[in-house]
């Protein structure tokens, strides 16, 4: 299969330990072709994690396949070109850091690769100024925000130009003014970069730039469709834990009294409706 | 955070500041050749002079520096006393049995000068070298080993991470403590038992980050196809200059001098 | 009543006489009453979790007075002992956990109080019972092995164990899903019932707008806003600089009322709103 892409065919994951075998994915079967932006929901422990270090290698299929670009995550001769595809962003900023500033941070992926200094560089440069990173590159990482971390760990794995960045729960420990802040700059690499991105979160209200959302639920797929599409489905959400996003639960008490919400997914098109006579 | 801590970096200008780092470790060995090998009061008693003379140079306060060698006094004063006492020769104080002798006097200066000499040679690198900037000088000058097929990246990987989160240990460990002070450790208990149990409430929460930082970082740095290549980008950083070599040169000079003297005097 | 904690100007600086230093407080005072529950806010670095360590006994002024449950804190006997009394659950408190036992981690707060074994074990059945855990289940795993959300109800349920006046939480929520966030809501409403003191340092005012007494926003040392949610409701200002957000039900209800529809401004919950909204439109 060459075909540009991720790509899971029944793919499984089991965990074998002396308390017995764990079953954190079953039968997993998708697909994220470029250019998409996929949403990975579930509460903790539901498997998006393990599903997420399936894309890019860290962790190989028990059953089944997974494929990035036509390459079987199996075949350990892959898993270098595999890396440079799938870029990843883990959840806690601080374990991502190694090195002892910023600028090398950047360029410790690259560095990695072999690359000639003066690419290094350029592309160090490019990755600082895209994060808008460039006044702190001489920083030591311990003296930045939270949020700032994550940005140079976003900023460290563009560097090496991946075709898909797969991020699991990157906002977790962030505050919300940070958080809102990694998700836009998410938003842009997509719509003006072409990024394809698979975001992993609990939190419905981080999905709302997504083309699509995939709820993962004790190692399965339990829904699919647009964020819109999943959102109004409060009971089946509330079922396994999650929680509908505030805007959509108040939008289902409107539509339960019949108001002609269907089309209405944000708050500006709400208030003028309500305003129309 | 805590403040200036002895041996730790402090920023600044000096010329002592701006030398590669590389001249400076190469000098320290330098040093230490020099005063292994010559043993005249006169060539070491120049040399903790010379020391002294690059503390101020550095910029830094010189009697906080020199105040400092108190820490080390009973190393010193041990080291004095015994060869005072145990080196074979003209007797020139009788205690009982011991005895003081003139070349025990002498060895006694001669490795007291040593001693200082290491201290603050030690510390004009330490403090006036970022840790970076050591790792860097540490990575290239053991570069020629790689070629031995010997994992050197490996090691000054491993240098530069220990640098980038000591800080962070130890902010996580002031963190940890003021957690279990808040549930009732007592860290100045009288009795040592007790003492012992709290500090084991601030390391074991403190190895079990650690050994989920390690994980996590290993995840992180496979992400990025970690292969233990140089690190370009900061040795790059290590610029030889023109003062660098003077300096280079005036060391080798001193040492040529310290091994022409015992021949000519 | 008389207030449980007076904080009257505060001032408090790190590391004094150092490059390092810093003035963290500068001039705080407010108040609580017994029973209280006083949300904290503030961009990080405003000197919050500085705030909370001055009101168990961990730092005491440079200049000023704090006074919890009477005691002023300049005196060092009284502070030594005032984490029995204010207790205090730090950012990500899994951090601290260090028995093998999760029996032993929630009573090492209790052992150091020098309980009798029957009082321990009824407070940790208590307290993991507050955390949503059942101690017969729980009491003999070994905490290591479980994940970041439980550890979390552990490490918590290792302070309520201590059964405090005063409850201070610095950032409870941070990283938890919406279940575990529900589950520090329920222990601040039991607390509330149960006229229990209780501060959190939080950054989402969306989840304990209906809750807190009072509201403290600190800036860069300083307190800019001390005052009833309901004076902060009226502060969009303050809400837009400090980009404090509400719940979504009250952003449309104030959005509503800017185009000078006739809808109530303090509504307390989506269906309020809701209820709101459809009288409109009838």
């Amino acid at each position: 299969m060459l075909d540009a892409g991720i790509f899971m065919q029944n793919a499984g994951k089991i965990y074998r330990n002396q308390n017995g075998d764990k079953c954190a994915l079953r039968d997993i079967t998708l697909s994220i072709r470029p250019g998409e932006y996929v949403g990975l929901m579930g509460m903790n422990g539901s498997g998006k994690s393990t599903l997420a270090r399936l894309c890019n290698g860290l962790l190989v299929p028990t059953a089944g396949k997974v494929y990035v670009n036509g390459l079987d995550t199996r075949q350990a001769e892959n898993l270098q070109e595999i890396r440079q595809l799938v870029g990843m962003v883990f959840q806690n900023p601080d374990n991502q850091l190694i090195c002892p500033v910023v600028e090398e941070e950047i360029a410790f992926g690259l560095e990695n690769l072999g690359l000639p200094l003066p690419e290094i560089r350029e592309r160090t440069a490019w990755a600082l100024e895209i994060m808008g990173l460039t006044a702190l590159k001489q920083h030591a990482p311990h003296l930045l925000s939270g949020g700032q971390k994550q940005k140079v760990a976003l900023a460290s794995v563009l560097a090496m130009t991946p075709a898909y960045l797969v991020l699991d729960e990157p906002a977790a420990m962030l505050d919300p003014v940070s958080r809102r802040e990694l998700l836009q700059h998410l938003q842009i690499l997509n719509r003006r970069e072409g990024m394809t991105i698979v975001l992993c979160s609990n939190e419905a209200e981080d999905f709302m730039d997504a083309d699509r959302l995939l709820v993962i639920d004790q190692g399965s797929i339990y829904l699919q469709g647009t964020p819109p599409e999943i959102f109004v489905q409060g009971t089946e959400l509330a079922a396994i834990g999650l929680a509908q996003p505030e805007f959509y639960r108040l939008r289902q008490r409107l539509a339960d009294t019949g108001w002609p919400v269907a089309e209405i997914n944000n708050l500006t098109d709400l208030v003028d409706l309500i305003c129309q006579p | 955070m805590t403040g200036i801590k002895l041996g730790q970096y402090v920023h600044g200008n000096s010329l002592l500041h701006r030398l590669d780092p590389r001249t400076k470790i190469i000098c320290c060995a330098i040093i230490v050749v020099a005063i292994i090998i010559n043993y005249r009061w006169f060539y070491l008693l120049f040399f903790a002079l010379l020391m002294a003379a690059a503390i101020r140079a550095s910029g830094m306060d010189t009697r906080f520096v020199l105040g400092s060698l108190r820490s080390i006094r009973s190393l010193l004063l041990v080291t004095f006393v015994f060869l005072a006492v145990l080196t074979p020769g003209q007797p020139v104080w009788t205690l009982g049995i011991l005895q003081v002798t003139r070349e025990g006097l002498t060895m006694g200066v001669v490795n007291l000068l040593r001693l200082i000499i290491l201290y603050l040679g030690s510390m004009v690198l330490l403090m006036t070298t970022s840790p970076m900037k050591l790792s860097a000088g540490i990575d290239w000058l053991l570069l020629p080993l790689s070629r031995l097929k010997l994992p050197v990246h490996n090691f000054s990987t491993i240098l530069s991470i220990s640098f980038r989160f000591i800080p962070t240990l130890i902010d996580q460990a002031i963190a940890i403590q003021d957690a279990q002070r808040s549930r009732g450790a007592q860290f100045d208990a009288p009795r040592l038992g007790m003492r012992l149990k709290s500090y084991l409430a601030i390391l074991i929460p403190l190895f079990e980050a650690s050994l989920l930082r390690a994980e996590e970082l290993g995840e992180a740095m496979d992400s990025r196809c970690f292969s233990g290549h140089p690190n370009q980008l900061r040795m790059d950083r290590l610029q030889f200059q023109a003062v660098d070599l003077y300096i280079l040169i005036f060391m080798l000079g001193l040492l040529a001098a310290g091994i022409l003297i015992p021949i000519l005097l | 009543m008389s207030a449980i904690i007076e904080v009257k100007q505060l001032h408090y600086t790190y590391l004094p006489g150092t490059p390092y230093e810093r003035q963290a407080l500068k001039n705080i005072s407010l108040e609580a009453e017994e029973g209280d529950f006083v949300g904290i806010f503030g961009p990080n670095g405003s000197g919050k979790s500085t705030l909370a360590r001055q009101l168990n006994g961990l730092l005491s002024p440079d200049r000023g007075q704090v006074l919890v449950c009477g005691q002023d804190t300049a005196d060092k006997k009284a502070r030594s002992s005032l984490w029995k009394k204010a207790g205090l659950v730090f950012q990500f408190p899994e951090q601290q956990i260090f028995q093998t036992s999760i029996y032993n981690e929630v009573a090492y707060g209790p052992r150091n109080l020098g309980l009798s074994e029957d009082e321990i074990g009824e407070r940790v059945r208590q307290a993991l019972h507050m955390v949503g855990l059942a101690a017969e289940e729980m009491a003999g795993l070994t905490p290591f092995s479980l994940s970041g959300g439980m550890k979390r109800r552990i490490a918590i349920a290792g302070l309520l164990a201590l059964q405090p006046e005063i409850l201070i939480l610095d950032e409870p929520m941070a990283g938890l899903d919406p279940a575990g966030r529900g589950m520090i809501v329920d222990i601040i409403r039991q607390r509330r019932e149960k006229k229990a003191t209780t501060l959190m340092i939080s950054h989402d005012l969306k989840e304990i707008i209906n809750l807190a007494d009072k509201i403290a926003i600190l800036d860069e040392g300083a307190l800019v806003f001390f005052g009833s949610t309901g004076e902060l409701l009226g502060r969009p200002d303050i809400l837009q600089r400090y980009r404090l957000q509400l719940p979504v039900y009250l952003q449309v209800v104030y959005a509503l009322r800017e185009k000078q529809l006739p809808v109530k401004p303090n509504v307390g919950s989506i269906e309020e709103a809701a209820a709101e909204i459809i009288k409109l439109h009838p």
